[in-house]
């Protein structure tokens, strides 16, 4: 997968990162792991890591990230 | 008392040659099914294709236009998508009906991919015309069970690069796959193609039931496979996420002009290809849109408003979608009307409220907004909404 440096940033509301937005694609993505794209962006964080994205990543995405690192799906 | 009886004459040699009368090899395979079950499956009956859009007629995306795949996953036709390494970016480009050729008989439409712009390979590079089942539409294929049925894939093919190339299918959530090739003769000629994938009867993988997530990855590899991707084994149901074969054509992508063209994909239970499964357009777009729906143009939505800076709105879906949470996606502004006049912003994030979703319809939130009054009402305008649940 390729990625953009900072392509992804959160999108958050009353203080909740609701989803990510994807500024390649234009991508609103849901914090859903039935989501393709959604997997795309932990697919972008297992292989690039922290550059892939504008500010801090939300620790959920990490710990997903990681989960799905750990079980190489 | 003497009865005589008279019987026609009978030729006994004329009908002993009769019985050796041919059946042919489907007559005698249906003589030797020992199940009516067994002759049901012989002849394929009923709904046969678990690939959706497989004549290649909808494109709801692009609108028969091609595309440049400027990233791995993208869409040149609904379903079918162009997995690619990112050596590849750029260089490739697809689309319905790609060169303008003549398709094959039956048919009025195809996939093609064009090399733009020839790469040399990368150490692990992949370039395949993709379509992912979901597991809900697999588990009658009984993967993972002692049980498991063969299915066939069949599709018409077509590149001014013969040679050999290879069909990929793996499971969504097992790392298990099975490549299996196939040779394109001549040049820039149509050619049937027809091989046998066996059924995947480890029992020790688990494959998900009523799952709305990635059931089988079916690939039609165009070459470029060494590496990672690419399976030693023919034939057989091997560990791995492989998605095309070793001993495959390996220069496709490394010739500006290749070409490949695929139409027809029909995927069935059983080892007999049979004819493609005509579906109606409106029945193909539904399936489609279980995955992907657009709106072209302004599609008004009422709503309400939502704090001073939000604005909700409830989107019925038609049909119902996948049940997952799907992806969001604008090319202009979106507009709100509301009691105290108009607003609008470009390109701002469309929100679904995760909460709500069930398949039929949804929560639109855009924020960003200001003077909104919390519970008034407002109508929301979004121009080219794209709806994205694929797999």
């Amino acid at each position: 997968m390729s990625y953009s440096i900072n392509e992804y940033t959160s999108v958050i509301f009353d203080n909740t990162v609701t989803s990510i937005r994807c500024s390649v694609t234009g991508l609103t993505i849901p914090m859903d792991a039935q989501n393709a794209d959604y997997q795309r962006v932990l697919d972008d964080i297992i292989e690039q890591g922290a550059e892939c994205f504008e500010g801090d990543i939300p620790q959920d995405l990490l710990d997903a990230a990681e989960a799905k690192r750990l079980s190489n799906v | 008392m003497v009865v005589k009886v008279s019987k026609p004459e009978i030729n006994v040699r004329e009908k002993i040659s009769e019985l050796d009368k041919p059946s042919g090899t489907a007559g005698q395979a249906m003589l030797a099914a020992e199940t009516p079950q067994e002759q049901f499956n012989l002849i394929s009956a009923g709904r046969r294709n678990l690939l959706i859009n497989g004549a290649m007629k909808i494109d709801q995306r692009n609108g028969g236009s091609s595309i440049t795949n400027t990233d791995n996953n993208l869409f040149p036709l609904d379903r079918w998508f162009i997995n690619l390494s990112t050596e590849y970016n750029s260089s490739v480009s697809s689309g319905q009906n790609l060169d303008s050729l003549a398709p094959p008989p039956g048919f009025d439409k195809y996939i093609g991919v064009k090399i733009d712009s020839g790469t040399a390979a990368p150490a692990a590079p992949f370039l395949s015309i993709r379509q992912i089942i979901e597991g809900n539409n697999i588990t009658h294929l009984d993967y993972g069970k002692s049980t498991a049925k063969d299915i066939t894939i069949s599709f018409w093919a077509r590149t001014n690069h013969p040679g050999t190339y290879a069909v990929a299918v793996r499971g969504g959530t097992t790392q298990t796959a099975c490549v299996t090739e196939f040779s394109v003769d001549s040049a820039d000629t149509w050619q049937y193609i027809s091989v046998i994938i066996p059924g995947q009867k480890d029992t020790t993988t688990t494959w998900p039931l009523d799952y709305v997530g990635e059931g089988l990855v079916v690939n039609i590899g165009l070459g470029s496979f060494q590496g990672t991707y690419s399976s030693s084994t023919l034939d057989q149901w091997v560990t791995g996420s492989f998605t095309g074969s070793a001993t495959q054509t390996q220069d496709f992508a490394q010739t500006t002009g290749n070409t490949f063209y695929v139409t027809g994909v029909q995927l069935e239970v059983g080892k007999v290809a049979t004819p493609f499964e005509h579906r109606s357009y409106g029945e193909e777009l539904a399936e489609c849109q279980r995955y992907y729906q657009k709106f072209p143009g302004a599609l008004q939505i009422p709503g309400y408003q939502d704090g001073t800076s939000g604005i909700n709105a409830s989107l019925k879906l038609s049909p119902n979608m996948r049940a997952a949470t799907p992806s969001t996606d604008t090319d202009g502004s979106v507009y709100i009307w509301r009691h105290n006049g108009f607003q609008s912003q470009n390109n701002p994030a469309i929100i679904v409220g995760t909460s709500t979703i069930n398949g039929s319809s949804l929560t639109l939130s855009v924020n960003g907004w200001s003077g909104c009054v919390n519970g008034y009402v407002a109508n929301l305008y979004i121009s080219n909404l794209e709806i994205i649940n694929e797999l």
